[in-house]
């Protein structure tokens, strides 16, 4: 009840400042000054072939009374031009093209919303990139036939342009198809606004995972209380050097949360590892004791291959009932 | 744009022509002055075809491109268009896309309607997973036979040990694929529309998995010669290719409203995943000693003694020669999900959005038998458990917000979301026999409850964006969760929140941002043991498991023996233990001239875990990663695109040091924490993982007709660990043991080198020829893959050689557009 309380005080203090542009917004007459002439009046002057592309895309479409074309054309997305085309250097209400006379991140993303605010949109307002002022056209571009962004090769590349930790990522020797143009951003992410973490496009991290990795849904018998948790615990999605996507390597991994009895507080050390003598350059076989200098035989494989999981190796959940240790 | 279109059609085609299409979409770009559009021709149909020839082997390389051998490729491509003119009054078209469709990669989607009415999609996805083209085995591809010979039960460690298996071992290639099929359909009336989606999976292939057979701990002594025997006496491992088969479905329908004021979508999803192979059951190739344990039934895994009321010394029997060991296979599940969202623009500058969810994972698969020995299940008759989990979790997921734009320039959001997870799967206690691939021996019975891991999670979020400034804007932000789990150790944590962040043109030319946040996790009712409560596992702290010497810091002097130890047989799970998070970003974007832009990231988070900093488990880690990125056109010819990204990684953990291998070997410590077997003490690890990234490209309109454009990146990863005081532990007395002692490992390196040479020669308006040139060299070093399959006693190794290659690839193909 406290809460709901909060939230109606929330409210409230948010909407009474907002009343009187309502109020103002309710009134405007609609906005005047179309063109009679079409797109054909636009493409007379604007007629190289960048801008002439548009003619190629779902936007274009006069039979199509969603689709600009099918309203005022150019105009439905630029606004009324009929002063512009009396006078050229009168640019028209809302300019896209980047320099000087481009239109604010609010007027240019005002006219996308006016039809694709249902959707992937519902929740772009207040989303991390609307807060950071990003333009749709500052990823789309509205006039090639393929807008490289929902292209899956080279949408990766429109990302990393802000994110270049993610591209980094996408190079380690563990990573996720992206670069292979397997799987991409938008796979994984809405850029427009999520109500769940990091733009995710399901609700939780798991859940988006899932959609892929489907084996790891469960419930199992044996549940491992952090993976169920977040598989952000144990991966990192966009690229590791660590095999497998993980955070870290096993058995450090696991050894930050276990350390209860002999073999769990095990160190993995140099000492287990075999090491390149004079005698046996390949180091097979041999350990060096650091305090005598002497060799002998490696006999831990938990400092090898996948760590603990050796052993543990369904550690994602068993449905064994003799898999509590998810050893099987 | 016919160039484009040519150049992303080819880069399609493979692994070396990938950088082609950022290429394509900067020429576009490139031009000096805009070609009239009339002059342009417009071809809407292009068909690529060739073929390229690699020159090596690489697993690595073909992980998932599918350019896993050496040897000639297929370069297949084509775009297909048909549709009316967009003046014409009429909305049909018709899309066709292939993209490698000469490779195990290929893709192939299309869709076909009237835009505005009703449309339909399809596609078909594939996606190759190499692995490994030199893993060892002593089991069959995807079977649990042994191979060449091996007998059951063979396998010691001296006369027969795993050396003795050296070129018996199987080598196989080890691979997955998927193959998506996808198909989907949309009707629009006015603001209405409605959609399905169906999506199907099949996912078959080999996958590395590795497998223990345990026996209880103790020596045995041969009668002949007085003198232990060489069988394996606690644990051994074998690697083996687990076989992947199965089919994942997803059904999704809609409904969306697109309205001026509101807007909505209603969805239902369900999920479907069957496994198509239950288990995988391997015959045991190792020859265990029969334990001398005097009837007292020891955890197998740990040793230590279970003080579990139902494993009664009745339990403890006899169980002759094994022969195979049952290992689960992920069980099929399903899921439903309904969704719904609304929004709502309460005013042109106000708006409120609820998305509300509902959801049910179900998973009800048969148990398989716990054991592949039939003398192990003979042990089980009697024993009651359930047939199957009938296991189901429960969520339920809602956010609602509100943002408002009060003042012109001022942003406000506020948000609630609740987030839930609620187990409906039954509590019930399990018995069952942790081994069953041993020789003779005794082996205890044991029992444990399964966890719920019921979350309920509560956040508020609040936001204020305001432009103090012309040019700068001020973000503050307040978030705050507070979160309830089930059967794990901190069952209430709450965690709050602080962000600032300026958004500024510093300059007419330079744009930067510099955000701070600062985060304070707290843990409530920490228990370190009560996971383990809940299973119904407890652990005795005796002197002879070591549990008793090292009181935790933590509690209170005069508590009670059982809490005071609690650390020790419990866990200190990170991700919910208190935690101190500062994070800082900045970023500076500079144009100074229209055809140039540098841009720099810098980023540093630091974590710190106030109740392990002083005792076990993670104590900080911190993450700082710095890159600039320049693109600069030359000339309308020329362009240049670089970027270079540092980023380093650190952990700082402490555990315990391993006394029971002391006190076995009757050894004793050095200090930090004193001499002796029974003084445990702390080890500190710390990694530095260190990765650089660097590329540079650049592209070249040589002629009218030819474009050329060179691709370099440079890969560079490099983890370094390095073990501290807590103390170095130095063996005294006794024999050298390695798991007392501390030494460096090597680091792990990974290193790749990628070249790119790609050219298009417009040989008609119409017809290009298409070249490219690839070498990557891949060299890698990790200590954890150096030993050989058979090196290491009581472990059979996948023995994978290092995925080191150097591979080059030239290709050559016709684009043909219409």
């Amino acid at each position: 009840m406290r809460k709901i309380l909060l939230l109606g005080s929330l409210a409230a203090v948010l909407l009474l400042p907002a009343l009187p542009a309502w109020a103002a917004g309710a009134s405007a007459p609609e906005a005047q000054g179309y063109t009679e002439g079409g797109p054909k009046l636009c493409l007379g002057c604007h007629d190289d072939a960048k801008v002439a592309e548009i003619l190629l895309t779902p936007h274009a479409v006069k039979g199509d009374p969603h689709s600009p074309f099918g309203q005022h054309g150019c105009e439905s997305c630029h606004g009324p031009a009929e002063e512009h085309t009396q006078n050229r250097f009168n640019p028209p209400p809302v300019v896209m093209k980047k320099g000087p006379r481009q239109s604010s991140v609010e007027a240019r993303n005002e006219k996308c919303l006016s039809c694709h605010q249902a959707g992937l949109r519902m929740n772009w307002q207040g989303s991390q990139h609307a807060n950071n002022d990003v333009a749709c056209n500052d990823c789309h571009r509205v006039h090639v036939r393929k807008d490289p962004v929902m292209v899956k090769l080279t949408q990766p590349a429109v990302c990393f342009t802000c994110h270049p930790e993610q591209r980094a990522d996408s190079y380690k020797f563990s990573h996720h198809p992206i670069r292979e143009a397997k799987v991409v951003c938008s796979d994984c992410h809405n850029p427009m606004g999520s109500p769940g973490p990091k733009l995710l496009k399901e609700v939780t991290v798991n859940e988006t995972c899932y959609n892929c990795h489907p084996e790891r849904r469960g419930p199992f018998l044996w549940e491992h209380p952090p993976v169920r948790d977040s598989c952000l615990n144990c991966h990192t999605p966009h690229g590791s050097t660590q095999p497998r996507l993980l955070k870290m390597r096993p058995s450090f991994l696991c050894q930050e949360c276990h350390g209860l009895s002999t073999h769990q507080s095990g160190i993995f050390s140099g000492a287990q590892v075999p090491q390149p003598t004079p005698s046996n350059p390949s180091g097979v076989r041999t350990l060096k004791n650091p305090l005598t200098g002497t060799y002998g035989a490696v006999t831990n494989f938990r400092a090898f291959g996948r760590g603990c999981e050796n052993c543990h190796s369904n550690i994602h959940g068993s449905n064994s009932p003799a898999g509590m240790f998810f050893t099987r | 744009m016919k160039a484009t279109a040519s150049l992303t059609a080819l880069a399609t085609a493979g692994l070396f022509l990938l950088p082609f299409a950022a290429a394509a979409e900067d020429s576009f770009e490139l031009t000096d002055a805009p070609p009239k559009a009339a002059d342009t021709p417009v071809y809407r149909n292009e068909v690529t075809a060739g073929s390229m020839w690699q020159s090596n082997t690489s697993a690595y390389f073909g992980r998932y491109t599918g350019l896993e051998d050496k040897g000639w490729y297929a370069i297949g491509d084509l775009k297909l268009h048909a549709g009316d003119a967009w003046d014409s009054g009429e909305t049909g078209y018709a899309d066709l896309v292939g993209t490698n469709l000469g490779l195990d990669s290929r893709t192939i989607n299309g869709k076909f309607g009237q835009q505005g009415t009703w449309g339909i999609t399809f596609g078909y996805d594939q996606i190759p997973y190499w692995q490994s083209n030199s893993f060892h085995s002593v089991f069959g591809d995807g079977n649990g036979g042994l191979v060449n010979g091996v007998r059951p039960g063979s396998v010691d460690n001296v006369a027969t040990g795993p050396n003795s298996l050296n070129g018996r071992l199987a080598t196989y290639n080890v691979g997955l694929e998927r193959q998506i099929y996808t198909a989907g359909g949309k009707y629009q009336i006015d603001d209405w529309t409605v959609a399905v989606t169906v999506r199907h999976e099949h996912k078959d292939g080999l996958k590395e998995n590795s497998h223990p057979w345990v026996t209880n701990p103790g020596m045995s002594i041969n009668p002949a010669t007085g003198q232990p025997n060489q069988n394996i006496t606690t644990a051994a491992i074998a690697y083996f290719a687990e076989p992947v088969d199965y089919d994942s479905d997803r059904y999704d329908v809609s409904a969306t409203y697109n309205g001026q004021r509101v807007q909505a979508v209603l969805t239902y999803v369900f999920m479907n995943y069957t496994d198509n192979i239950a288990t995988w059951d391997g015959t045991n190739p190792f020859l265990f000693s029969a334990a001398t344990t005097g009837g007292v039934s020891y955890s197998p895994l740990t040793g230590y003694r279970y003080s579990n009321p139902n494993q009664a010394a009745s339990d403890i029997a006899s169980v002759s020669a094994a022969t195979s060991s049952r290992y689960s296979l992920p069980p099929s599940n399903s899921a439903h999900q309904i969704k719904a969202q609304v929004g709502y623009n309460l005013t042109p500058t106000t708006r409120i959005n609820a998305n509300l969810q509902y959801g049910l994972m179900y998973q009800n698969e048969g148990y398989p038998e716990i054991s592949g020995n039939p003398n192990v299940l003979k042990l089980m008759q009697g024993v009651n458990n359930p047939s199957s989990l009938d296991g189901a979790y429960q969520t339920a997921f809602a956010n609602i917000a509100i943002t408002s734009r009060p003042l012109t320039g001022l942003d406000l959001r506020a948000a609630y979301t609740l987030d839930d997870r609620e187990a409906l799967t039954a509590h019930n206690r399990y018995s069952f026999y942790l081994n069953d691939g041993v020789n003779p021996t005794n082996i205890g019975r044991a029992s444990a409850t399964n966890l719920r891991l019921s979350n309920t999670v509560n956040k508020i979020a609040l936001e204020a964006n305001y432009r103090i400034l012309p040019e700068t804007k001020l973000l503050l932000g307040y978030n705050f969760a507070s979160s309830h789990r089930t059967d794990t150790l901190s069952g209430d944590v709450t965690e709050s929140a602080m962000t600032a962040k300026v958004r500024s043109h510093l300059l007419e030319d330079l744009f930067g941002t510099v955000s701070y946040q600062h985060s304070d996790r707290w843990a409530g009712n920490y228990n370190r043991n009560n996971t383990f409560s809940v299973l119904n596992i407890y652990y005795t702290p005796t002197a002879a498991n070591n549990l008793i010497a090292y009181p935790n810091p933590l509690v209170p002097t005069g508590t009670s023996t059982q809490q005071a130890f609690l650390p020790y047989y419990g866990l200190y799970d990170y991700f919910l233990s208190s935690r101190v998070r500062d994070e800082f970003k900045a970023t500076a974007d500079w144009s100074p001239l229209e055809e140039m832009n540098l841009s720099i990231v810098a980023k540093m988070n630091y974590d710190y875990y106030p109740q392990s900093a002083q005792g076990l488990g993670l104590k900080s880690n911190n993450n700082f990663v710095i890159g600039p990125d320049l693109t600069y056109q030359f000339s309308p010819t020329v362009g240049l695109h670089a970027f270079y990204e540092y980023q380093k990684i650190f952990f700082n953990q402490n555990n315990l040091v391993n006394n029971a291998i002391c006190n076995a070997n009757g050894q004793s410590l050095t200090p930090p924490r004193g001499s002796g077997c029974l003084q445990n003490g702390v080890w500190n690890m710390r990694t530095n993982d260190v990765s650089q990234t660097a590329g540079v490209t650049l592209t070249w309109q040589a002629l009218d007709d030819l474009k050329v454009s060179a691709d370099y990146n440079f890969v560079y990863g490099n983890t370094n660990y390095a073990f501290a005081d807590g103390g170095l532990f130095f063996v005294t007395t006794g024999a050298p043991n390695a798991n007392l002692m501390i030494a460096p490992l090597p680091n792990v390196q990974a290193m790749m080198n990628t070249f790119t040479l790609r050219g298009e020669y417009k040989i008609r308006e119409n017809i290009s020829l298409l070249a490219g040139y690839t070498f990557e060299k891949l060299s890698y070093k990790d200590y954890a893959t150096t030993v050989g399959s058979t090196q290491i006693s009581n472990a059979l190794m996948p023995g994978d050689t290092w995925p080191n290659n150097a591979v080059q690839i030239v290709g050559a193909a016709i684009s043909v557009r219409w």
